[in-house]
């Protein structure tokens, strides 16, 4: 049968049946730019559900669609229309590159912001999908493309061997439970935060900034600051040590003072240490120690859980 | 078997070919006695040796399809199938087990990808289930990805601060393009407006919008890969060209190190579907549209990518207008050339508005090139570092032991091979059409702008920015050698052969360093783009509590990148100088003792370890510290209290 002979027999109106895809595409798309306009409070599941389609496939399949509404396998004209995954495969495509292009369109006479965006992407796949439609529609009902007998072709066969069969959807589902653990495992903070120590000193404008070599020299008073935002309300110990500088390292350490702090909510906990050196030598050292729990009697650096250091010439 | 007509050359063009690839072997051989750069070392004898193997399948004149085809090696694909997919799971366990993209991961993700490609090459037609195959490689390519993805806290790369803490924020904080004007991503905002689309569609932050988005749709992406190479081949050598790109280092690496390039690429594999339909014979106009618009998309993305695109749909053009004189019918080819003109039309006009530096990118571009040409170009001038890190900063390369150089490229060579055996038997006549001679061509294009320019010391066009791109025709064209070898070979010599391929090609690509970033195999030779959360709380902390007027930070690269790109501190890099670190105001990490930290000694970058009282002297006052990372300033000033 030529061409020519299938093109004049069967052209006729779209039936549901051979634009499910189209309606879908369609339908999703303004189902997105209302709820999203609407902005309930969804869940990240569910928002993810809804979003993830709508940048990164639906548009591009309906102006895919729109593109090439013939089937694969049906040669319309000598050439043959894409496959399902060429189709997928170009729909990814042509989505990332719709949504960001509608953006710049709405940046550029209004604001880059949400809803205006999911509005024209909307649109862009309504007129898509109503080019696909009226194109399919023009084409006689064999060479027309049809999601469906596309997804049936891919599993046929799927019944032979019901063993396998089963066998590999038991893998299948076993794969996706553990890709999907490892991602909530793979998300998730493990607790131990990480506890920082540091030395603030008055900035320019009053404000607590960290200290630097420009500040700390002339300061008479160090803020000591401890942060961990995943062990709120923890306390802290910080033991003030000082020792003369000398040739051949450091001597005569002594403890100058301790003091216990406490985390607030956010995980940070604040002193200041009133330097009243009445030590006469110099140079000296003054070494801030941190514990977690009760210091030792001879506290030392290689205990302290962190520790910071200060020369004063 | 007698060859089909076409072409006017005297000779048979494959032995045209082979005999060129043959010379370029054979001159460019003595090279290596004069530099000890691996590619130069590696590359021509390997041109020679698959030459010399395409000339001995040829002159064998034996076709051993049938016997391929009878070997009933595999009759339900589904077996092979179920227990590869139940091997990805379990790879999603152990990356997430382990905490990231471990050597046990990368090991086990090789066994994955080479079971991948055994069922590809082993599988009988009947047994051989696209859609089946084609859901492993995806499955592989996302579980890949997304382990490093999730499991590095912040973001992996370089760049990838600038655009999106800098770029794509400030988008976000303002609702306008406007916030980008003086970038030169102003008329190259597709990543960026995608990206905060993404995330005030999903409710979540840039970093978080970006993995969601751009890092699904890039694995996707293979399956426009095996879409093009469909319209060229059977489904087989499809899919073995969709699992070679997949698997493929600079591939991954754009997968986790996620910027306007990788967006560029997306497109560059869709421009190339849509150029195949038309090289094919599919001269709608849908074609030539979808050419236009991923073309278009390109030029408004990234810069490199446009120009990338550029070239190969000029090679698609110089290809169809010397189709008379070459193999193959070309003449239900669609013309190229009207969308080469355009996109170089489309390209000058961006990037004639497009600000760079103090003046526009187009004429800056010039300038560089001209500055190029007259200073730093000169033969074997390989200037700054080796062309398989790119052109960028020193990444190890130099310093880096022969055996790990050449495992740390294993990969690539072995694709390079079967792109040369398949690059010269696409050239045979009864092989070549105008769309197989483009692939082939531009992929010798491709690689004469990542090797060539560079072994002349020209580094203006990014020569790493190219492999990615360079892959997917090299992917193509590699199917094709494969096919050759099944052809031509004896059976038992095939599939000796493609075995081996299956064997060695993953497990090398998941080890390169390129496509590592996030944790490399060799860490004290190559340099880790990726940090965890000791290293990101000091930047946090120094970022807010950092007074404007305080001293620039040294320290290691990319490190400092972090500092910089976040706008926690104006940071440079540490540097020795007469064995000494003398800056003002350092931080130190554990990296800098451990790993492949980048400083400059003596003037020049290169990765050297130092120690933690090389970085904060014991005279310095030791400020900040979380354990693993110290901020330490010196005592000038200090008169006591």
């Amino acid at each position: 049968m030529s061409d020519r002979t299938v093109r004049s027999s069967s052209v006729g109106a779209p039936s549901l049946r051979g634009a499910l895809d189209i309606a879908f595409a369609v339908l999703f798309a303004l189902l997105g730019a209302v709820v999203l306009s609407l902005q309930p409070g969804l869940s990240f599941v569910v928002r993810g559900a809804l979003v993830l389609p709508l940048l990164l496939v639906v548009p591009g399949y309906a102006v895919v669609a729109a593109l090439f509404p013939g089937a694969h396998g049906t040669p319309t004209g000598g050439v043959v229309d894409p496959t399902l995954v060429e189709r997928l495969g170009l729909a990814v495509g042509l989505s990332i590159a719709i949504v960001p292009a509608v953006g710049m369109v709405v940046d550029a006479v209004w604001s880059l912001t949400l809803v205006p965006v999911l509005d024209g992407v909307a649109a862009v796949t309504i007129a898509a999908g109503v080019v696909a439609l009226v194109r399919r529609t023009r084409l006689p009902v064999a060479e027309r493309f049809r999601a469906t007998a596309a997804l049936q072709s891919v599993f046929i066969g799927a019944r032979d061997r019901p063993k396998t069969q089963l066998f590999l959807l038991a893998a299948v589902l076993l794969s996706v439970v553990a890709i999907g653990a490892s991602g909530v495992v793979a998300t998730t903070d493990d607790g131990q935060g990480v506890t920082e120590f540091y030395l603030t000193t008055e900035g320019p404008d009053g404000e607590q900034v960290l200290a630097t070599n420009e500040t700390i020299g002339n300061e008479s008073v160090h803020g000591l600051v401890v942060h961990n935002p995943d062990a709120p309300r923890s306390s802290y110990t910080v033991v003030a040590r000082t020792g003369v500088i000398t040739a051949s390292g450091v001597s005569d350490r002594q403890t100058l003072g301790q003091t216990t702090v406490t985390a607030g909510p956010d995980g940070t906990a604040r002193t200041t240490y009133d330097l009243d050196l009445e030590r006469d030598e110099r140079p000296l050292v003054l070494t801030y120690l941190l514990y977690e729990n009760e210091p030792p009697a001879e506290p030392t650096r290689g205990q302290a859980v962190r520790w910071l250091r200060v020369q004063i010439e | 078997m007698p060859e089909t007509r076409g072409g006017w050359l005297p000779v048979a063009p494959d032995l045209l070919v082979v005999t060129v690839g043959l010379l370029v072997a054979v001159v460019l051989f003595p090279l290596r006695f004069l530099t000890g750069q691996l590619f130069i070392q590696v590359l021509p004898p390997l041109v020679g040796i698959a030459c010399l193997v395409y000339l001995f399948a040829r002159y064998r004149d034996t076709e051993y399809r049938r016997a391929f085809e009878q070997r009933q090696l595999g009759v339900d694909g589904r077996v092979a199938a179920g227990l590869t997919v139940l091997g990805i799971g379990g790879l999603a366990l152990v990356g997430a087990t382990q905490g990231g993209r471990t050597v046990p991961f990368l090991a086990a993700s090789g066994i994955v990808g080479s079971a991948i490609l055994a069922q590809i090459v082993l599988l009988d037609d009947e047994a051989l289930n696209p859609g089946l195959v084609l859901l492993q490689i995806l499955g592989l390519a996302v579980v890949v990805r997304y382990t490093a993805l999730l499991t590095t806290p912040g973001l992996v790369g370089v760049d990838s601060w600038t655009h999106l803490t800098e770029y794509a924020a400030a988008i976000r904080s303002e609702d306008s393009l406007t916030a980008i004007a003086d970038v030169k991503y102003r008329t190259a905002p597709l990543f960026h407006v995608l990206v905060v689309v993404a995330a005030d569609a999903l409710g979540v932050g840039l970093r978080g919008a970006t993995y969601a988005s751009l890092g699904l749709a890039l694995p996707l992406a293979t399956l426009l890969c095996y879409a093009t190479a469909n319209l060229l081949f059977e489904q087989r050598w499809a899919l073995l060209s969709a699992a070679v790109f997949a698997t493929s280092d600079h591939v991954v690496r754009w997968g986790v190190h996620i910027i306007p390039t990788s967006m560029g690429l997306v497109f560059f594999v869709g421009a190339l579907a849509g150029a195949t339909r038309l090289l094919g014979g599919d001269t709608r106009a849908s074609s030539y549209l979808l050419v236009a618009v991923f073309g278009v998309a390109t030029a408004l993305t990234h810069q490199i990518s446009a120009f990338i695109l550029l070239v190969v749909l000029g090679v698609g053009a110089v290809v169809q207008l010397l189709a008379p004189v070459l193999p193959g019918d070309g003449s239900r080819s669609g013309a190229l050339w009207p969308l080469f003109l355009l996109e170089t039309g489309v390209v000058v006009g961006l990037w004639s508005i497009t600000p760079y530096r103090d003046s526009v990118f187009i004429t800056e571009l010039i300038d560089t090139v001209q500055r190029s040409l007259a200073t730093s170009v000169g033969f074997l001038n390989l200037a700054g570092p080796a062309p398989s890190t790119g052109g960028e900063a020193a990444s190890g390369g130099a310093g880096t032991p022969i055996t790990i150089a050449f495992a740390d490229a294993l990969g690539f060579f072995t694709l390079f091979f079967a792109v040369v055996l398949g690059g010269v038997a696409l050239c045979r006549r009864r092989n070549a059409s105008p769309a197989v001679l483009t692939y082939a061509v531009a992929a010798g294009v491709l690689a004469v702008f990542t090797f060539g320019l560079p072994l002349f010391g020209f580094n203006t066009f990014l020569p790493g920015r190219w492999y990615a791109f360079m892959y997917v025709p090299m992917a193509v064209v590699a199917a094709a050698g494969c096919r050759f070898a099944v052809r031509h070979c004896s059976p038992r010599t095939a599939m000796a052969g493609l075995l081996l391929f299956a064997l060695v090609l993953p497990g090398a690509m998941a080890i390169n360093h390129k496509g590592t970033p996030d944790n490399p195999v060799f860490d004290e030779e190559f340099v880790t783009y990726a940090y965890d959360d000791s290293e990101l709380a000091a930047v946090e902390t120094v970022r807010t509590t950092r007074s404007d007027a305080a001293d620039p930070i040294y320290t290691d690269h990319p490190y400092r990148t972090v500092f910089e790109r976040t706008g926690a501190a104006p940071a440079n890099m540490l540097a020795v100088e007469d064995g000494e670190i003398t800056h003002d105001t350092v931080v130190y990490r554990q990296y800098q003792s451990s790993g492949a930290p980048v400083i400059m000694v003596d003037n020049t970058s290169r990765t050297r370890q130092v120690s933690p009282t090389e970085v904060c002297r014991p005279s310095m006052h030791r400020l900040y510290t979380n354990g693993d990372v110290t901020v330490c300033t010196g005592i000038d000033g200090i008169d006591g209290t």
